[in-house]
């Protein structure tokens, strides 16, 4: 009920500053911004509705690299041949130590980049898209780090003649924990999130305790995944400064950063080197 | 005489109970009025005003009517009186008919001629042929006078039908005046007629001022010698005592209001005394209650004079001096030394419950009203505690009847046992001694050691329950002081010597050859193991347990091994071992075998590593002996001899020569120890060692060490002190006050005290309560509670009162010898030792001991608890026997926030969710009302809103982040772990166990700690501190299980069975169940108890999977359903399920070993062979189902998904009946392992149609 209060309150003012300004599209020029009061409910966000009481401001992007110099080399989570369970699947080919994947050029891969919640004034997010595929092979999961929007549908695959189990932890979600036959490329199993989670939730199998991938649900699009150069990019932010939360696994505490500030111009696409210093990952 | 008659009269009506009613009556009109207001809204009003304007209207119509159509109504009134007339004209004919008859039948019986008989009949005919021409007159004019009433109703039925909806609407406001009019009435006339009824003599005719008495015929009370019946008449002046309002609330809740004004009373909702109702009454008073009034009376609980019907005849008591004072002030009070059960002050109200409740238990732990009597059964466990009962006995049996709570020790041994068992007239004791066995003590520790901590336990260890006995000379002269402690330190001398030179050998376990003990390894076991469970150590500084002692010290005190300093074979063998050192101990077999490392080879002996960490916490120290001598020594030799058989010169004799003049064999008693074999004189040394013998082992029998500590030699030694079990009764003149008042005029206090002396301490705390207290910040609030109750307890012993005494005796046990050293022999002076007891405490153990009156009612009033309730009693009691709460959660945390509940959502059953399951589960776990039906005020993102009230059970899952100042990111999340409605009769919000519930940290209203589990708590932080885990849910499963809702899980026999012998049950644990020294008999209440608690049945029989008439069914079913082909084997193709590729990923199964991968990673769920005898099969299925649903920590997955496919060529792949296949062959294992044996089913492998992502790797 309160929620929607403020909703309608929200509406109501975004409503007559349309009206007032006679302009319908971000970026249709400056714009006196009227003071809005807008509530938002952290709880249990719901974008669509949000989206449209909110103004909207003009964007720019965010491109960067998270970097690691003097990486520690961690040894392979299973070696093929290891005498394991389900050895001639989970064993079959040389497994690495997902925990930290730093590249040659010393680019840390899943590193999440992202904004605790929606900023202010950003244009509404796209309609649920496709289902998104989470894959096992060679008892690893595929990928490793994915960032799922709320409400789209995962669904859980797998290529091993054997059968895995997909339990995911989160905080205020419906926790899966789930077989999934083996060779299920149809997808049996399918998760949806239907609330953010503030910060990425694990997804382990307990029969290959090994096995291990992070899901972060956001009811946003200003998040992303550092890409195997340790590169990622966050699209049409509204300009202003935005505080950043960047998250590793093997980080100590698992922040790299809680708070990194970065400012946004409009039209521009800010640069950004983010140092993951070796010192600062927890005992591995 | 005529004076007289009128003086008696005068005072009559001077009864201050009248006033009493008096004013019930007025606050009774006043809240009618209320009631009466409260009802007759704008609203009501108005439709009173418009049925009233359409009545005149429609009375108005019908007066009309009556106008127009006078004939109707005048034919009306004609026809009724016609048709009456005409029915009693048919009656007196119908009654000559009658006569007719029974003139004809008369003829018959007395065989009259024909003509007669002839000529009756004829005259019966007659008569019946008018009655018959009547009777049709009759129902013709009926059916003209229903024709004009038709007519009639058709003009009155508005009237009528206006009439019936007035009386309708305004019947509860009738109702209402009608009792306000009762009360007060408003006519004068009637008012005038109340008046009267309370005049003298009239008043004697029904008034509605009179005695009001509960005659409860079953609870004598017996005054002096004789027993008469009980007649309470309490209820004169507390006249609304039992009175409830809808709801079963009080009706005139119990307060404090602040004006005198009884308006503001009924306007606040809150009754002073005389005029308010009980507190609880769902649970004392009411008619529903388990106490009603009716029955129970008043005075069985509260005491006091029931017959009385003033303040002061009712022997009411104050709960202080200050409100002594103001009673005293008000009503003219004064305590009355002549009634011998003055009515119990607020403070010791729980005392009575006693009588009735002899397990204790329930008054403390109940599942309906919770913890109803926390006070008095505080001081019953303080009781166990300090084991009060190894000297006072409190026997709870007279000749096999039960008379009150039973604390006794129990038989010591096998000899008493037996014969208590052979007495149907004895009840043995259940409770151990509350001390460590003395029996093997010179291998632990030292005869220094012995003296130092005997002497003031707490020097040593400030948490220890040990009380002291020496060095308590406060209430001595200096120089007798000093006189007692030289003869101390030659009693604590002697106490060692007897302790050490009996010391029995005890044969010590020793770790394996060269093995090299790991300290931090130990460090990390000592937590891991289960030790901080009931020990506290500064090492592990979040551990507050304190069932066993605090063991930072003992480092400093036990002996170490002569060859390696940094061991204790002693301590080893104690942590491998603890019953070898002490058959009864509390401490448990905790299973610390050597076990191999990671690699498989090197072998880790977890106690040795213990044993390591718990010595390297510094150096074993050397305690001072006693420094006592020889005169003195000779002075307790002769005193003890001269009391005993010899006289003093001969005594004096004897210690100066060494020469005892008996032999050995020809003594008996103490005095053994003084003989030589030949009776020929002993050298100086052994004479000492014989005198330090003979001393030590007359102050252990004074002091009565063996109360508490089992000593070789006084297995049969009894208790030395007064048993308690009627101390509520004692006479107060046989209690010995002597010259305490002097004491405490000088002393009293302890040395940390602002005050010289107890009597300083109240006459501060008096004069502070006289110029206002709390109230006008006299006091700080803790103060005011602890000075008022030291007021009240220091008045009581003034007044030579039972509470007073105790609470001095406690505080200060030796002085009531002040000032009688010169009159008392050293020998025979006090001996109850000083605990280290808190004044709460005191006053605790006082309202148990004052309770203790061995006067049973009436076994109807006794409390006897059914047989479920009986197991939950016991039960609770030995779960805080064993400590069992301190490793496992009994009860979930409760969780109560405001929010709107109508944003939870009912949790989804996905496409994998079987219906069934959810039907199973809300069989076995029926939901929980979330609502509690109350709001909450509060701001929440700037508005001010109203939410609802809701709670549950379940475990936290989020906290807020430390690190984030916003409020709206600071949010709770909690995981259910019950089915839980959150719904109204609308829309069901139905949470099932494992759902999230989040919300900010400003919508907690309430967390309720778990009971039980704050070292399991303790261990999931440390293991997620430690990074052996990453998640919480993973150490939870590495952890002690929360044992919730055990009940609809295990098979009580299992439970019995592990309890006795815990198995290994679960390879996720960093520690396993230890064994205790639990009795078979204990085991099976403890097995019983879980079930007992959550209602499920036992002793468990239900075996439907192993019933063939099952079998044969399921089997039919299967092949209706197409599942199975006539003639297969259907528990054959369970038992291939059970041993296909998927259990063996986590269990071992029908003979195949669990395969491991990396040990420290890997989960490994329990081994099935146990299944069919641990778990119930309702359980089971419902496990296989949804396991989240049960345990949600846990990381069994759902393996037969709804819409999954794990063995299409079983059961037609239905994982409905894959479900019930594995629990039948789970549940048949031995069976199917004996006749089918290991089998391996390979399923067809699904075929993948594409590749999966990582296809190329």
């Amino acid at each position: 009920m309160l929620m929607k209060n403020a909703i309608l309150t929200a509406v109501a003012a975004s409503l007559s500053l349309v009206a007032a300004t006679g302009c319908s599209e971000y970026g249709g020029g400056a714009v006196t911004v009227p003071e809005v009061t807008f509530i938002l409910d952290a709880s249990s966000e719901t974008s669509g509705a949000a989206d449209t009481g909110d103004t909207i401001l003009p964007v720019g992007n965010l491109r960067g690299r998270v970097v690691m110099t003097n990486a520690p080399q961690l040894p392979l989570l299973v070696s093929s041949g290891a005498a394991i369970k389900d050895a001639e699947v989970c064993a079959a080919v040389d497994v690495p130590d997902e925990r930290l994947m730093v590249g040659a050029n010393g680019g840390v891969s899943n590193v999440f980049v992202y904004l605790p919640k929606k900023p202010k004034g950003s244009r509404p997010a796209e309609a649920a898209g496709e289902t998104m595929i989470f894959d096992q092979k060679n008892c690893r999961f595929y990928p490793h780090t994915m960032i799922v929007p709320v409400n789209r549908t995962v669904r859980v695959l797998s290529g091993d003649a054997v059968a895995h189990n997909t339990h995911t932890y989160p905080s205020k979600n419906n926790a899966v924990n789930s077989g999934v036959a083996p060779n299920d490329r149809e997808g049996k199993l399918e998760i949806v999130y239907g609330k953010s989670e503030s910060v990425p939730l694990a997804v382990k199998c307990d029969y290959h305790a090994w096995m291990n991938a992070w899901h972060l649900p956001l009811d946003h699009q200003f998040g992303a995944v550092t890409s195997e150069a340790g590169e990622f990019e966050i699209a049409d932010l509204p300009v202003g400064t935005h505080s950043f939360i960047v998250w590793h696994e093997a980080a100590r505490g698992n922040f790299v950063e809680r708070k990194l500030e970065v400012e946004i111009k409009e039209g521009e696409t800010t640069e950004l080197q983010i140092d993951f210093a070796a010192a600062s990952l927890q005992e591995l | 005489m005529l004076l007289s008659v009128f003086l008696m009269l005068k005072q009559d009506q001077d009864d201050e109970w009248r006033s009493y009613q008096r004013t019930a009556f007025d606050i009774d009109a006043s809240m009618r009025s209320q009631d009466l207001e409260n009802l007759q809204t704008k609203q009501y009003q108005n439709e009173v005003n418009r049925l009233d304007a359409e009545l005149a209207e429609a009375q108005s119509e019908l007066t009309e009517a009556k106008l127009d159509d006078a004939g109707l109504f005048e034919s009306l009134d004609s026809q009724i009186r016609l048709v009456e007339g005409l029915e009693l004209e048919l009656k007196f004919q119908n009654s000559d008919r009658d006569e007719a008859r029974a003139n004809y039948d008369l003829a018959v019986r007395d065989a009259m001629p024909d003509e007669v008989l002839r000529s009756a009949l004829l005259a019966y005919e007659e008569r019946q042929k008018i009655c018959d021409d009547k009777q049709i007159v009759i129902d013709m004019e009926q059916d003209k006078l229903a024709e004009l009433q038709t007519k009639v109703k058709q003009l009155t039925s508005r009237v009528a039908d206006l009439e019936a909806e007035k009386t309708k609407v305004t019947a509860e406001a009738d109702r209402v005046l009608a009792s306000l009019e009762n009360i007060a009435p408003s006519s004068t006339v009637s008012s005038l007629k109340r008046s009267l009824m309370e005049l003298p003599i009239i008043d004697g005719f029904n008034s509605h001022l009179k005695v009001v008495q509960d005659w409860v015929p079953g609870l004598d009370i017996t005054l002096g010698m004789a027993t008469i019946a009980r007649f309470d008449r309490c209820r004169t002046c507390h006249l609304n005592i039992d009175k409830t309002a809808s709801g079963g609330v009080p009706a005139y809740p119990a307060g404090h209001p602040e004006t005198e004004d009884l308006q503001d009373w009924v306007k606040a909702g809150e009754f002073p005394q005389p005029f308010s109702t009980h507190p609880n009454t769902d649970l004392y008073c009411s008619a529903s209650s388990p106490h009603p009034v009716g029955k129970f009376g008043c005075t069985i609980c509260h005491d006091g004079q029931g017959s009385g019907t003033s303040f002061g005849n009712a022997e009411h008591s104050p709960n202080d001096p200050q409100i002594a004072d103001e009673w005293h002030h008000e009503y003219g009070f004064h305590p009355n030394h002549f009634w011998e059960y003055p009515m119990q002050p607020e403070r010791f109200i729980e005392s009575g419950c006693i009588k009735c409740h002899h397990s204790v238990q329930e008054l403390g732990v109940h599942p309906e009203y919770g913890a109803s009597a926390p006070k008095v059964v505080r001081g019953w466990q303080l009781i166990q505690k300090y084991g009060c009962y190894g000297c006072h006995e409190i026997h709870g049996y007279d000749g096999g009847e039960a008379i009150g709570p039973d604390l006794r020790v129990e038989p010591q041994t096998a000899e008493e046992a037996a014969a208590v068992a052979a007495d149907p007239s004895q009840v043995a004791g259940k409770l151990r001694k509350v001390g460590p066995s003395l029996r093997h003590i010179a291998q632990k520790t030292t005869s220094e050691f012995i003296q130092y901590w005997t002497e003031i336990p707490q020097r040593y260890r400030p948490s220890t329950k040990m009380p002291q006995f020496f060095a308590l000379h406060d209430h001595l002269p200096d120089a007798e002081a000093s006189h007692t402690a030289g003869l101390e330190a030659d009693e604590l001398a002697g106490i060692a010597t007897v302790l050490m030179t009996g010391s029995e050998e005890m044969e010590l376990l020793v770790p394996a050859d060269g093995y090299a003990p790991d300290v931090s390894r130990g460090e990390t076991l000592f937590t891991e193991r289960g030790c901080v469970a009931c020990h506290q150590h500064s090492a592990v500084p979040e551990s507050k347990a304190d069932f066993g002692p605090n063991i930072s010290d003992i480092h400093r005190k036990l002996k170490r091994n002569s060859d390696d300093p940094s061991f204790s074979d002693w301590l080893y063998t104690w942590l491998r071992e603890p019953e070898r050192y002490h058959t009864k101990t509390r401490m448990p077999n905790l299973y610390l075998d050597a076990y191999p490392d990671t690699d498989g080879e090197t072998m880790i002996d977890p106690a040795a590593d213990i044993t390591a960490f718990l010595l390297a916490q510094g150096d074993a120290e050397t305690f001072p002996a006693s420094q006592y001598t020889d005169s003195e020594l000779d002075e307790l030799v002769v005193l003890y001899l001269s009391k005993g058989r010899f006289g003093l010169e001969a005594a004096q004799e004897i210690a100066a020569s060494g020469n005892f003049p008996q032999a050995r064999d020809s003594v008996i008693g103490d005095e053994i120890v003084l003989a030589t074999e030949d009776g020929s004189p002993a050298d100086a040394e052994a004479w000492k060692q014989m005198k330090l013998q003979y001393v030590g082992k007359k102050t252990i029998s004074r002091y009565g060490c063996y109360a508490c500590h089992e000593v070789p030699g006084y297995e049969d030694a009894r208790p030395i002190g007064v048993a308690l079990q009627d101390w509520g009764r004692k006479d107060t003149s046989k209690l010995g006050f002597e010259h305490i008042e002097e004491y405490l005029h000088h002393h009293g206090e302890p040395a940390s005290s602002e005050f010289d002396s107890t009597h300083e301490r109240i006459l501060t705390a008096r004069k502070k309560a006289k110029a206002g207290g709390l109230e006008q910040g006299q006091f700080d609030e803790n103060e005011a509670e602890s000075e008022l109750s030291a007021s009240y307890f220091f008045d009581s012993l003034q007044r030579h009162g039972r509470a007073g005494f105790l609470w001095q005796k406690l505080r200060g046990p030796r002085s009531y010898d002040y000032k009688k050293a010169d009159t008392k022999g050293y020998a025979d002076r006090l001996r109850m030792p000083k605990f280290p007891l808190q004044e709460d405490e005191i006053e605790a153990i006082a309202t148990f001991v004052l309770g203790l009156v061995a006067e049973p009612p009436p076994t109807e009033y006794v409390y006897k608890p059914d047989v479920r309730e009986k197991t939950r009693i016991e039960g609770e009691f030995l779960l805080a026997k064993y400590n069992c709460t301190g490793c496992h959660v009994v009860e979930l945390p409760k969780i109560t926030f405001a929010g709107d509940l109508t944003e939870l959502e009912s949790t989804p059953l996905t496409a994998g969710d079987h219906q069934v399951a959810l039907e199973q589960l809300l069989k076995i776990r029926p939901p929980s009302n979330g609502r509690t039906g109350q709001t909450h005020s509060m701001e929440l993102f700037g508005d001010k809103v109203d939410l609802d009230v809701a709670s549950f059970h379940g475990m936290v899952t989020l906290k807020p982040d430390p690190e984030k100042e916003d409020p709206e990111f600071r949010e709770y999340g909690f995981e259910v772990w019950e089915p839980v409605e959150f719904g109204d009769a609308e829309q069901s919000r139905l949470l099932l166990p494992g759902s999230p519930v989040t919300f900010l940290e400003s919508q907690l209203l309430d967390y309720q700690d778990a009971r039980g589990g704050r070292f399991a708590e303790l261990l999931v932080d440390k293991l997620l501190s430690w990074r052996k885990v990453d998640q919480r849910k993973l150490a939870w499963q590495a952890a002690p299980p929360p044992l919730y809702q055990e009940g609809i899980k295990v098979q009580p026999d299992w439970l019995y069975s592990f309890l006795l012998e815990p198995g290994k049950i679960r390879y996720t644990t960093v520690l396993r169940m230890p064994r205790f020294n639990m009795t078979p008999q204990e085991a099976r209440t403890l097995a019983n108890y879980f079930a007992a608690v959550d209602g499920a049945e036992f002793p468990y029989e239900e075996q439907l999977p192993r019933d063939k008439d099952y079998l044969t069914e399921r089997e039919q079913q299967l092949v209706s359903a197409g599942h199975m082909q006539t003639g297969q084997d259907y528990l054959g193709d369970s038992w291939a399920l059970l041993n296909g590729p998927l259990c063996i990923k986590c269990h071992s199964v029908g003979s195949r070993k669990f395969k491991a991968s990396d040990p420290a990673k890997d989960i490994q769920g329990p081994n099935l062979n146990e299944v069919q005898n641990r778990l119930r099969s309702d359980w089971v299925k419902l496990w296989l189902y949804r396991p989240s649903w049960i345990t949600p920590y846990t990381s069994m997955p759902v393996n037969f998904a709804k819409n999954a496919e794990q063995f299409p060529d079983k059961f037609s792949g239905d994982p409905d009946a894959h479900v019930i296949a594995v629990r039948d062959a789970l549940m048949n294992y031995s069976t199917l392992l004996e006749d089918v044996g290991p089998v391996v089913y390979e399923p067809p492998a699904a075929k993948g149609t594409e590749a999966a992502a990582g296809g190329e790797d």
